[in-house]
């Protein structure tokens, strides 16, 4: 049975994976909004909405994970055509990429605000070339992995050069955070290897985005 | 001055007040919150108004405290700074 990129043994823990990614993005998120209301700076709306747009890509993939679970059930105690699975595979394919697109925007985001790029300029060159490099590519869930891993490694150095300066608590485990959402990324880039690479990625991801949300947590 | 400049000096003097234990003489705080004497008394007109800092006079002699509002600014200020610097976004 055609499912979503991982095992279907994994949909059920997959869908509950994603909304807590969803949740922890979304408190990023909403700290960041009140951050900018407090200081009323630029950066912390860029921040605030670069993580609105990671947040919603988790829900929107939480949603079509969801209802591939639902399809399979329901489809388990019926006769099932290629149709069924074809639908199914179809879902996966448009969920996956729609949350990918959100997810790289995002991304897109916060890596212009840590590489501090603010020349309009640069900022369309930048999404002209990952546009064309992503509707140009043979297999385009592959490439979009891989820009978004890349743009993981730009941001987590960042954080760790922000890590040096700083040396708190907060800031190590934010870089350790997002080191765990890249190695995820990573692992989701070996998925032709098997559909275990996407559980392997989800447990990462996922001791990822906690280190994140214990970071918020006041001491 | 650019506004997250502004804010992070308005959370300067109130720190000064806060370290002092609440209360100020404005000498005391001219001197520690490392402003000019204008714009200090530009900066403290401003946190009354927004009623953050209070005059006070006793036997002659002026101090300046932290209102309720002013310790409730600064707990936000320090979680939202904490917050800014955890993600390198200050």
């Amino acid at each position: 049975m055609v499912s979503s990129l991982g095992p279907s043994w994994f949909l059920e823990a997959d869908v509950i994976f994603d909304l807590i990614f969803f949740l922890v993005t979304g408190i990023v998120s909403w700290m960041g909004f009140r951050a900018y209301r407090f200081f009323k700076d630029e950066r912390h709306r860029q921040f605030a909405l670069g993580f609105f747009f990671i947040c919603s890509s988790y829900l929107l993939l939480a949603l079509t994970n969801l209802l591939i679970m639902l399809e399979i059930r329901r489809l388990t105690d019926l006769v099932y055509t290629w149709r069924d699975i074809i639908a199914i595979a179809n879902l996966t394919y448009i969920g996956s990429l729609m949350h990918a697109a959100l997810f790289l925007i995002g991304l897109t985001m916060l890596l212009f605000l840590y590489l501090q790029i603010t020349e309009k300029k640069v900022k369309l060159l930048v999404l002209i070339l990952v546009g064309f490099v992503i509707l140009h590519s043979y297999r385009t869930r592959a490439t979009i992995y891989a820009v978004t891993t890349i743009f993981l490694l730009f941001i987590l150095v960042q954080l760790a050069e922000n890590y040096r300066r700083k040396r708190k608590r907060s800031s190590l485990l934010v870089m350790l955070g997002f080191g765990g959402v890249f190695l995820g990324e990573c692992l989701l880039l070996a998925l032709f290897l098997g559909p275990i690479f996407y559980v392997a990625a989800g447990v990462t991801t996922l001791i990822g985005y906690l280190l994140i949300l214990a970071s918020l947590v006041r001491r | 001055m650019k506004k997250r400049e502004r804010v992070e000096v308005i959370a300067d003097i109130l720190q000064v007040v806060q370290r002092a234990g609440g209360k100020i003489k404005p000498t005391h705080l001219l001197y520690k919150a490392n402003l000019s004497h204008d714009a200090l008394k530009r900066y403290v007109d401003e946190l009354q108004k927004s009623d953050l800092l209070v005059e006070t006079e006793k036997g002659g002699k002026r101090t300046y405290a932290l209102t309720d509002k002013g310790h409730e600014y600064l707990a936000k200020y320090r979680q939202f700074k904490e917050f800014s610097d955890a993600f390198g976004v200050s």
